[in-house]
């Protein structure tokens, strides 16, 4: 006996599901690209890491309430991925410490190459994870204090904490940078004296 | 001394407010990863669908 079956309702959610995540995710596409580069990843790195955050994403696309905006959600999935990220490459890398200015932009890279950002991703790089992590959201995302320290996972005075000090020390870096390239030209070895 | 905190915590400002601009991906780029995003998902639907829950 042949049975027919009729296409699976729960087939049809499922390519749904499918969809409407792509299309969420497309949306924010340009947004994760810049949001992974401000956290400090380097360029080569945004791809595949962007890749696990919507594996993330689509995993847990039937659970999240889409009716509130999905950037700190997706900000949170971002800081996580690439904190432990940094973990595995502490581990694997025997050259941790590769500065993000140094990076050489690949084809892609020219979306980014500004100088004042150049000099921003720079000097962000120089704080720790956490304290970037809150200030772009906080600072450069205009995300209220409430909503980062919930993405985060912080208590609101942890994140006000870390904003105070992100705040002083990004200045410090921006000030260094700025100094640090004339004083580095003048001591070039290029630069005969 | 106090001017030059000022104008620089101005110049601080400035440069947070033009790095709130989203530069935009380009298509070659957007294209390679949102087909990899396809790839992905249609895989891990496989076996739901399969199992037809």
């Amino acid at each position: 006996m042949v049975v027919y079956r009729r296409p699976q309702p729960s087939s049809q959610a499922a390519h749904r599901t499918a969809d409407t995540c792509i299309e969420a995710f497309d949306r924010e596409l340009d947004y994760l690209f810049v949001t992974l580069r401000r956290l400090g990843a380097a360029p080569q790195e945004v791809e595949d890491l962007v890749q696990d955050v919507f594996l993330v994403l689509y995993r847990n696309w039937k659970s999240l309430d889409t009716s509130r905006p999905l950037r700190p959600y997706l900000f949170g999935v971002a800081y996580r991925l690439f904190r432990a990220h940094l973990r595995r490459r502490r581990r694997e890398v025997p050259y941790a410490t590769l500065d993000p200015e140094d990076d050489v932009p690949g084809p892609e890279g020219s979306f980014q190459s500004k100088e004042s950002t150049r000099l921003l991703l720079a000097a962000l790089a120089r704080l720790p994870l956490s304290r970037r992590a809150a200030l772009v959201m906080h600072e450069i995302d205009e995300v209220p204090v409430a909503d980062v320290a919930r993405a985060l996972s912080l208590t609101r005075f942890g994140t006000y904490a870390r904003l105070r000090k992100g705040r002083k020390e990004l200045a410090a870096a921006i000030r260094r940078l700025s100094k640090g390239e004339r004083s580095d030209e003048a001591r070039s070895p290029f630069v005969r004296s | 001394m106090k001017h030059d905190h000022r104008s620089f915590d101005r110049d601080l400002a400035v440069l947070l407010k033009r790095a709130r601009v989203v530069p935009l991906l380009p298509e070659v780029v957007r294209a390679r990863v949102l087909a990899r995003a396809r790839v992905t998902a249609v895989t891990l639907a496989e076996p739901a669908r399969r199992r037809g829950s």
